[in-house]
């Protein structure tokens, strides 16, 4: 090693023996929080009317944080909130801006009794798809029927509901346009999954899309 | 000389949520006082070296999925943390603020008058030689990789890193090797 790189090295050395590192804990919360914050900008910038037909709503899925104890009754992470009511329904509440952290929402579903299938980059679908969907779930979506627009899509989900062999797919694209997410009932004997996003409105009765689109 | 850089199929990896953060978490205690050590060389104040590698180390973890895999990501903080203390010095429009501030950490040896000399003169150093000198002396990388780094052609930065030695070399009690790729 050469005088010059061990004279550098040591004035390396005595800052970086000055340097207090904050715990990786939090480094890791402001990056899960900046990134919140580019979501939601660009979530808001493109907002739009919502159906369960599918027209695109403005929802971005953010980094869950870590979720809260379990067995209260209700899971909240930074992305979504989970809360199981006595009547044994499960209401899924994904919070805006945030991006979904697509293996805990599956762990968390299938922990409180709802087979489910979440994916990124494709989405599963059975042909025909299971009938019984408007049964097993009923979204309230931002500008439909009267809900505002800010409000956090919800998804209430009765797995009492849920026909035999039956299971919930979630689908999450990352499109130009912006985020997509779809969700339906899928055979679990019987079905495909395709990383092509689905296009245009599925139908009505058996899946919910929600869309984050930009500048639509 | 280890730079402790990662590569390979590590941090950003694709084992789960709770498998990343562990891996960025590794990866974090790994290079942080280094990554701060290297700034301060660059840029000549420890505070400002230790803000810019933190927010750029927020920054890998929110931006992670676009970290090359193929590519160090110590490399991509330490860009980072540059560009991040580059432009904070561009607000503050104060040239100074890149040369050498008043404030700098105490040796924990007890500085010589051999160190104390050579610690003046580098703070003499332009900033951009500074962080040829230092990239190439502690995160040893060839002239080419410097080149990619700062976003210069290497014939420029030979002629950095030769004047950053020549201001140097007079300071140091045996000539340096020269430069070579």
């Amino acid at each position: 090693m050469s005088e010059l790189t061990s004279e550098l090295q040591r004035v390396a050395d005595d800052a970086a023996r000055q340097a207090r590192p904050p715990a990786a804990a939090e480094i890791i919360r402001q990056g899960d929080r900046r990134l919140r914050r580019s979501l939601t900008r660009r979530a808001l910038g493109g907002l739009s009317a919502a159906g369960v037909v599918g027209a695109g709503v403005a929802l971005s899925l953010g980094l869950a944080g870590s979720p809260s104890a379990h067995g209260t009754g209700a899971i909240r992470t930074t992305a979504f909130t989970l809360v199981k009511d006595a009547d044994g329904t499960v209401t899924l509440t994904i919070h805006p801006g945030v991006l979904l952290e697509l293996g805990t929402l599956q762990r968390d579903l299938q922990r409180d009794g709802i087979p489910a299938k979440v994916t990124n980059g494709s989405f599963c679908s059975s042909d025909p798809a299971p009938s019984g969907f408007r049964q097993v779930v009923n979204a309230v979506l931002p500008g439909l029927n009267g809900t505002p627009m800010t409000a956090s899509p919800t998804l209430t989900i009765n797995p009492a509901a849920m026909p035999a062999g039956t299971e919930l797919s979630f689908g999450h694209f990352q499109l130009p346009s912006g985020q997509e997410t779809v969700a339906g009932l899928i055979d679990t004997s019987s079905y495909t999954c395709t990383s092509t996003a689905p296009t245009g409105r599925p139908p009505r009765a058996s899946a919910v899309e929600i869309r984050t689109t930009s500048g639509s | 000389m280890v730079t402790g850089q990662m590569t390979g199929p590590g941090f950003p990896g694709k084992g789960g949520d709770a498998v990343e953060r562990e891996e960025f978490a590794d990866f974090y205690a790994a290079s942080f006082q280094r990554l701060v050590g290297q700034l301060y060389a660059m840029i000549g104040d420890q505070s400002e070296a230790q803000d810019a590698v933190q927010e750029a180390f927020v920054r890998a973890w929110a931006h992670r999925g676009k970290l090359d895999r193929n590519r160090a990501p110590e490399a991509w903080v330490r860009v980072t943390a540059w560009r991040i203390a580059a432009s904070r010095w561009r607000r503050a429009r104060d040239g100074a603020r890149l040369g050498w501030l008043a404030a700098r950490p105490e040796s924990t040896a007890g500085p010589t008058p051999d160190r104390v000399a050579f610690t003046d003169a580098l703070r003499k150093v332009p900033a951009e030689q500074r962080r040829a000198l230092v990239l190439y002396h502690l995160c040893d990388l060839t002239v080419e990789q410097i080149a990619a780094e700062t976003g210069v052609r290497p014939g420029t930065v030979k002629a950095r890193l030769a004047r950053g030695r020549a201001a140097l070399v007079p300071y140091l009690r045996e000539t340096a090797a020269p430069v070579s790729e």
